[in-house]
């Protein structure tokens, strides 16, 4: 992939779940980004453009419900590409059904389906 | 007073007072009885003040009870999220040093390592049932029921217990019909009750071939899974549907499980207004059937 690897930004405050992912997914070969809070998550999103956002709904300032809103409003990063991403398996059916998330990953994930959905969304 | 045009007993509650001043509950009744020499009225005072304070106690009683049960279910959702938080760290690093992402490992490390996964999957198995179980007895489960193509389903449902089977050295046969078959059904749900069972048989079974079959009826679908296990003797059969509880035979083994998966499958496949049903003998292996509506 080289210099022009996708970005791929995790937003999650649970910094040793994204730690690890980060590393199994720029195993992959693509470029990551972790950010630890909501807050300054939206501005940071804008500005760097991913190609694909791992987002954690219960984040400690703002919901990343919330930030998922917030973005497919804003008309610069509303067809980003956004994977919910969370150990509250119960709000799988109401992000994609209801939000129109790009797909839920459950935690703790299956690495194989991981790299599976990270491919699909970016290939 | 109304109540004479009525023709049957009424009553009401007043405060009476006491000699001594103070005031208690009582029930007035007024009862007509109408005979040929006239109407007449039977009237009676009634002391309710025990009456009354044992209602009062009822009501406390399922209050306390409501908030007990709202506390449970907010209780075991903050626990699985704590727990689960920390099993995906797990998950992940000794996924990353399996993957090697981090230098070569030798069979010795690759070997303790899949020990490790084995059982944070086993975690996280068991996590997700009590948490299913404490949804589904307080109907708070919502199934999404979606159009499911019965092949695809099985073969992830295999696919998740290839290790354990494996570790065991236990054979899986799969029979299903060859055209393709769909269903109407939650896919997850309806995966959970076949790898519950699934991993039920492998945990009960030493040697031999666990059997997972699917068969179309007229208006359901059938699903078998059968092993070569321990069995189960008949007066246990009810009692393994039930949260925490095993046959008395399976508790004496070592890896006697948590007697929630059987039970979890239980719940799930009634909430799809589904059966499911065992048969076994101790020492002839057991058949788990399960009928799931093709059509909720």
């Amino acid at each position: 992939m080289g210099e022009m690897a996708s970005k791929v930004y995790i937003i999650d405050d649970e910094k040793d779940v994204a730690l690890l992912m980060s590393k199994q997914i720029r195993a992959l070969g693509y470029d990551v980004t972790c950010l630890y809070k909501g807050e300054g998550s939206l501005e940071k999103i804008r500005s760097g453009r991913p190609h694909l956002v791992f987002l954690d709904i219960r984040l400690p300032d703002i919901s990343g419900i919330e930030i998922f809103k917030m973005l497919r409003e804003d008309e610069e990063c509303k067809e980003i590409p956004i994977v919910f991403f969370s150990a509250h398996s119960e709000q799988e059916h109401y992000c994609l059904n209801q939000l129109g998330a790009t797909a839920f990953v459950k935690k703790p994930y299956d690495l194989l389906e991981l790299k599976n959905l990270i491919k699909s969304i970016l290939q | 007073m109304p109540l004479l045009n009525v023709p049957w007993a009424q009553a009401e509650i007043y405060l009476g007072c006491a000699k001594n001043g103070s005031e208690f509950p009582v029930e007035i009744g007024l009862n007509p009885v109408i005979t040929k020499a006239g109407t007449f009225v039977i009237s009676s005072v009634v002391d309710i003040t025990e009456r009354k304070y044992i209602e009062e106690q009822i009501k406390k009683t399922n209050e306390a009870l409501q908030l007990a049960n709202q506390m449970k279910s907010t209780f075991i959702s903050m626990v699985s999220h704590e727990l689960r938080t920390p099993l995906s760290s797990m998950k992940s690093g000794t996924d990353i040093l399996l993957d090697e992402l981090e230098g070569p490992i030798n069979e010795n490390q690759r070997e303790t390592l899949n020990i490790t996964k084995r059982n944070i999957d086993r975690l996280n198995r068991l996590i997700s049932n009590v948490l299913d179980y404490s949804r589904l007895e307080a109907g708070k489960m919502a199934m999404v029921y979606e159009k499911t193509d019965l092949h695809e389903l099985i073969n992830e449902v295999c696919h998740s217990v290839t290790t354990d089977l494996h570790e065991k050295n236990l054979q899986l046969t799969q029979e299903l019909p060859s055209e393709p078959l769909s269903i109407v059904c939650d896919s997850d749900k309806c995966k959970q009750v076949l790898l519950n069972l699934l991993n039920n048989a492998i945990k009960f079974t030493e040697a031999g071939t666990i059997w997972l079959r699917v068969i179309p009826e007229n208006d359901t679908i059938r699903f078998e899974v059968q092993d070569t296990g321990i069995g189960i003797p008949k007066e246990d059969h009810e009692k393994i549907f039930r949260m925490f509880e095993q046959s008395q035979q399976r508790e004496h083994l070592k890896s006697s499980g948590s007697g929630v998966g059987l039970a979890v499958a239980k719940l799930i496949v009634q909430e799809q207004k589904g059966k499911i049903t065992v048969t076994s003998e101790p020492g002839k292996g057991a058949t788990f059937k399960v009928w799931i509506p093709r059509n909720p």
